[in-house]
């Protein structure tokens, strides 16, 4: 492919990153001082629509001190351990599967797996509703069999919300297991098993250490992103599921409360900088950059 | 046939069979909603008793939908080539700058990306609210593209990586000055990168919910459209909105796909 | 005026010498070739002569101008790529034409000159083809037509029959060789590669670590190479210390081994394998003759590499060529013979014809 000596540009010239001015601009508008915005709002603290104190940590001591924020805190956080997981256990032998066939039939299984990505979130999420809902797919067909006549509750609950947000985001652990699976050389699967392994055994000892990288990827991705999950729960966990994200929606569309929802903006960015920097230390430990 | 063997079968055939159950989950939802849209009852279940265009008829004369739907577009059709240029722009400048530093600008860029929307969205609603820039299609505008350009910065750079810039030498000394050489073989050469980016920036756009949540208060787009009606009645109206903003992106996929297969003879299935 | 013309050239990158101070010329309708080991600095050369680098220091000059600041698509130059580097985007036809498209050529001359060029490499029957259509081979011909179309003022190669495997590239070689003689181009050929560059070049350049170290036709640097380098990257070559005694020439010793101190002028000579002659055991013993034992021998098809230790210590390589009733056999004895002719001093001229003058190309 390349060879690196006809590659290597001639001058270390940063001429190119003129091209970066319009996206650095776009993102000092949108992205830089919003946030500025965002940290100095989580200190001030207003009565009445009026300011204050230009610096107060009342917002954040009001996170910790109600219940209500830290609890949703931990729903979220849980349940985006269990949405990552069923990602990773149903993602993995799809993945699997993937490397195994040929050309064709893997374009065909990545549309599939992409397939998701490609329809809004709140379609998706009607589209669940005809399947879970009371009067879905799967509940019209259960009464149908006459097997119960009480109505199976596969949303409104965590269970709902799992099933919707699993849907989407498998893509994002099966794509990176998928390009780590392909980096394995067959050969050190096949000499393991030419020494004797069973096919078990290859995987465990083989197979599933090598595609470490993918799945520490895949799976921080999905973490991370349901940090911030918030319409699929609304709609698919109806009143019975608070993720932080709603709180702060709540606060800002209904009462108004700029200095807690920033500060408690900020906190969730904490927590996001955080997983990040766990992933980083397990990823080390299988010599994963950055 | 020993027991080991059949032991070994029965985990290549589970391994199959939870692969053919996760796509079937996969797609299945879709499906059923676009059976839906077409149902001509007037409450929603699963499956319809009689089919007709019925709901789509009435989005399309409804004032409320068809201000949400055009206003979608609109954001949509603005925002996808912006998140195009400044994604090309932005990837070509990763790629042909200097090594060193690179890594960190590429985080820069992508943070967006991973940061929560309910963050960004908030941080964006104060500015915007001070600016009085609540409901414009600006607003809306920038806040996606915000958002948007990180999977055009990955999608066109993977592409840019995987390109051979010997080929653009070659373009050169056959006579090309180097923005005619980028233009006439890099270009068409990472289109799918293109095609992709196109899409995810489109669809991104069009999908958004909670940022444009935060930025509208009376002129909103279609997911908070259907969100709001959501909250009050569950008609069919949602299953045809729903449905025909399936098939728009679908459509635009499919169509992007082969108009890319078609102008490179075919290669991609080759 | 030459075609090329490169001037004390030197190209550094950060600390690290890549070319250093090489001067050489092509001159109108020559094939000259740059060989030499891998990591020797020929594809920067090349790429300095192209335009894609640009010279530390030094003047390149391309059909008599000076270059040095010219961009790479104002040179005039055709190039072809170890991966021949066609657009997989464009049929075999738009490949070939897209540096007339360049250059805002008619219509219908372009049409004119790709098919010309298309049947010059025969390939006139795949002009619609994709790149990705066609074997290897074929490519490489492709690329060649389409660095040859607009008529460059030199073409370009590197390493353009790597990739190939022997057979085609053999036949590739006598097809490019042909295509050059007929537009007679000047062309720079790089390759690592000795028996390609003896057989295509009028001169060659052996580049050793950035320097040239002999610039000559295929005969003089096989005959009279310069230095060690070149002795022993051209052909196989016997480097033996030699002593000398009037007109005649005998092996004193290995050349890394102490030897026997001999009367008379000593040296280091080469002897190309085939100017060694193989006797029966028996034989009668001379000046220029020597007893040895056969050590080892390789089979190539046409003749065996015989290595002869000599009873002085030296091992000796010897060419038999396969259809004589000989055959040698390992442990057996032998004698050979060296003609006192067969030695070659490095760094000296021929012992014998001293005064013989370098065929200058035509
Ligand atoms: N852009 C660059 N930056 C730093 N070093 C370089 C660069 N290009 C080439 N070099 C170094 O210069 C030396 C010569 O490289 P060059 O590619 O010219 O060798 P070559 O003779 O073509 O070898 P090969 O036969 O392997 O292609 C090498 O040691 C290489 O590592
Ligand atoms: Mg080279």
């Amino acid at each position: 492919m390349k060879d690196g000596t006809l590659e290597s540009p001639e001058i270390d010239s940063k001429r190119p990153w003129l091209l970066l001015v319009p996206s650095a601009s776009l993102y000092v508008f949108t992205f830089a001082v919003p946030l500025i915005v965002l940290v100095a709002a989580s200190f001030e603290k207003t009565t009445g629509g009026v300011t204050v104190s230009s610096f107060s940590t009342d917002n954040y001591q009001s996170f910790f001190a109600d219940g209500v924020a830290l609890r949703a805190v931990l729903h979220t956080l849980y349940l985006s351990f269990a949405i990552a997981t069923c990602c990773l256990l149903f993602g993995y032998p799809v993945a699997m599967t993937m490397r195994r066939s040929g050309g064709r039939m893997r374009l065909l299984l990545l549309f599939f797996v992409v397939s998701p990505l490609l329809t809004s979130v709140i379609v998706r999420n009607v589209a669940w509703i005809l399947v879970l809902g009371r009067e879905g797919l799967i509940n019209v067909a259960w009464r149908g069999l006459g097997l119960t006549t009480e109505p199976l509750r596969l949303m409104y609950n965590d269970l709902g919300v799992v099933i919707g947000v699993v849907h989407v985001y498998l893509a994002f652990v099966v794509l990176p297991v998928f390009a780590s699976l392909m980096a394995i050389d067959p050969a050190v699967e096949e000499s393991a098993a030419s020494l004797g392994a069973t096919r078990v055994r290859v995987f465990w000892h083989v197979t599933l250490p090598l595609s470490m990288p993918g799945v520490i990827a895949g799976f921080t991705l999905v973490f991370v992103l349901c940090v911030g999950l918030y319409l699929t729960p609304v709609v698919m966990g109806g009143n019975f599921v608070v993720t932080i994200s709603m709180i702060i929606g709540d606060l800002v569309r209904t009462q108004f409360d700029m200095g807690r929802a920033s500060a408690f903006a900020v906190m969730v960015l904490l927590i996001v900088a955080g997983l990040l920097w766990l992933s980083r230390q397990f990823g080390q430990r299988y010599g994963v950059g950055t | 046939m020993t027991g080991a063997q059949n032991r070994e079968d029965a985990r290549g055939w589970v391994t199959g069979s939870v692969a053919v159950v996760t796509l079937a989950f996969l797609l299945l939802p879709q499906i059923i909603l676009l059976v839906e849209s077409f149902t001509a009852d007037s409450y929603l279940a699963f499956p319809p008793t009689r089919y007709g265009l019925r709901w789509y008829a009435f989005i399309l004369s409804d004032d409320d939908w068809l201000d949400a739907l055009r206003r979608s577009l609109l954001v949509a059709a603005i925002v996808t080539p912006v998140t195009l240029l400044l994604g090309l722009m932005a990837a070509y400048a990763l790629d042909r700058g200097p090594p060193r530093g690179r890594r960190t600008i590429f985080t820069l860029l992508i943070a967006p990306m991973i940061l929560p929307h309910v963050v960004l969205g908030l941080a964006q609603f104060q500015v915007v609210f001070w600016s009085h820039m609540q409901d414009t299609v600006t607003a809306y505008v920038l806040a996606h593209v915000t958002i948007a350009l990180p999977y055009a910065i990955i999608t066109i750079g993977a592409s840019l990586q995987v390109f051979d810039r010997r080929l653009e030498e070659a373009a050169q000394s056959l006579g090309a000055a180097p923005w005619r050489a980028a233009f006439h073989v890099m270009l068409p050469v990472i289109r799918p990168g293109l095609v992709a980016a196109t899409i995810f920036s489109f669809i991104t756009s069009f999908d958004e919910f909670i940022i444009t949540y935060f930025l509208s208060t009376r002129r909103v787009t279609v997911p908070i459209q259907i969100f709001n009606s959501l909250s009050f009645q569950l008609d069919p109206s949602i299953a045809a909105i729903s449905g025909l903003t399936l098939m728009l992106t679908i459509g635009l996929t499919g169509f992007l796909m082969a108009g890319g297969q078609i102008a490179s003879g075919g290669r991609i299935l080759r | 005026m030459s075609a090329v013309n490169i001037e004390n050239v030197t190209k550094r990158f950060g600390q690290m010498v890549a070319v250093a101070d090489v001067s050489f010329e092509v001159k109108p309708g020559e094939f000259v070739t740059l060989l030499g080991p891998s990591g020797c600095g020929k594809t920067t050369l090349l790429r300095i002569i192209a335009g894609f680098l640009r010279p530390s220091e030094g003047t390149v000059r391309i059909g008599g101008a000076v270059v040095n600041d010219m961009p790479a698509h104002l040179r005039n130059v055709g190039l072809v790529f170890q991966s021949y580097a066609l657009f997989p985007h464009l049929v075999v036809r738009d490949n070939v034409a897209f540096g007339l498209r360049m250059r805002g050529v008619r219509r219908r001359e372009i049409d004119r000159r790709v098919g010309e060029m298309l049947d010059l490499v025969q390939l006139g029957d795949r002009a619609l083809y994709l790149p990705s259509q066609l074997s290897g081979g074929q490519q490489q011909r492709v690329a060649l037509a389409r660095a040859l179309v607009t008529q460059p003022t030199v073409l370009l190669l590197d390493e353009p029959f790597s990739a190939l495997d022997r057979k085609i590239g053999e036949l590739l070689r006598a097809e490019l060789k042909r295509v050059q003689r007929r537009l007679s181009i000047s062309t720079i050929l790089v390759t690592h590669a000795q028996d390609e560059a003896l057989m295509l070049s009028d001169r060659v350049a052996v580049m050793n670590l950035g320097r040239i170290e002999q610039v000559g036709t295929p005969e003089r640097l096989y005959e009279r190479p310069r230095s060690r380098f070149v002795a022993e990257f051209l052909g196989r070559s016997n480097l033996v210390r030699i002593v000398q005694s009037g007109r005649d020439v005998r092996i004193a010793g290995p050349v890394e081994g102490e030897g026997v101190p001999m009367p008379g002028t000593s040296g280091i000579a080469i002897v190309r394998p085939e100017n060694v002659r193989l006797y029966p055991p028996d034989s009668e013993l001379r000046a220029d003759r020597y007893g040895g034992t056969i050590e080892d021998v390789q089979y190539l098809g046409h003749a065996r590499i015989v290595r002869v230790r000599l009873d002085a210590g030296v091992a000796i390589e010897a060419i038999a060529l396969s259809g004589s009733d000989w055959k040698p056999d390992a442990a057996s004895r032998v004698t050979i013979e060296i003609p006192s002719g067969s030695f070659h001093v490095i760094g000296e001229p021929t012992l014998s014809g001293a005064s013989e003058l370098d065929p200058s190309p035509r």
